[in-house]
């Protein structure tokens, strides 16, 4: 299955479905593979009902801006590019307030998969990998 | 409340360049929203993450769309090249 995308805008952008236990909430993630992790707004999360625990594990941030440490929280169902992952970890951490979208889709929820970004068509797609006895179909 | 249907072209018609709560989605064939209703409108993002995390300002909501309706601001491109370590 293929998503369209704007080729020409700053950068690609997906629009993902993040399941919590209030409510589920459709965003606009940055797909980042420069990102090791998938981040999303805290507040954002906070509205679907998914929020750090007190003692949530907490990853460091280094990026060109610099570095900080964010909580660790546990997504039940984050649907993106056409699949979904169950209870995936995402950092809550806030995005500079000129960013439009609400987060960075990262290499976490890519991997083991196949990403294709076509610029000239603006197709992005997203599958699992085939196995060798797969290759006729 | 306002509870007229917009498809989302013109709720980006009607409050350019705001953040956007969209509430009773209709989804398109490829499973996205195409519109619903237009719940909170600021272009002021603090206020608009204060408004949403509020349990009491919209507690029957079950399926909502958050997005900006503006163009990718320049700051957009300038992505933060996360690396993390546990």
């Amino acid at each position: 299955m293929e998503f369209a995308f704007d080729p020409s805008a700053p950068n690609i952008v997906v629009t993902v479905y993040v399941t919590g236990p209030r409510r589920v909430g459709e965003l606009n993630l940055a797909l980042d593979t420069g990102a090791t992790r998938t981040v999303i707004r805290p507040h954002l999360l906070a509205s679907l009902g998914i929020v750090p625990g007190a003692n949530a594990r907490r990853g460091r941030i280094r990026s060109a801006t610099g570095g900080a440490a964010a909580p660790f929280v546990a997504v039940p169902h984050l649907l993106a590019l056409g699949h979904k992952r169950d209870t995936f970890d995402v950092l809550a951490h806030d995005l500079p307030p000129t960013v439009t979208h609400d987060g960075l889709l990262g290499l976490d929820f890519l991997r083991g998969l196949v990403l294709k970004l076509d610029f000239a068509r603006g197709r992005a797609s997203l599958r699992r990998s085939r196995r060798w006895w797969q290759f006729w179909r | 409340m306002n509870e007229q249907y917009l498809t989302i072209a013109e709720i980006q018609a009607k409050y350019p360049n705001q953040w956007v709560l969209v509430s009773h989605l209709k989804k398109g064939r490829d499973g996205f929203a195409v519109g619903g209703v237009v719940r909170m409108h600021t272009p002021d993002r603090a206020e608009f993450d204060r408004r949403l995390v509020d349990e009491d300002e919209f507690p029957e909501l079950k399926e909502i769309k958050v997005f900006h309706t503006g163009k990718p601001s320049l700051d957009d491109d300038i992505l933060e090249p996360l690396s993390e370590s546990a």
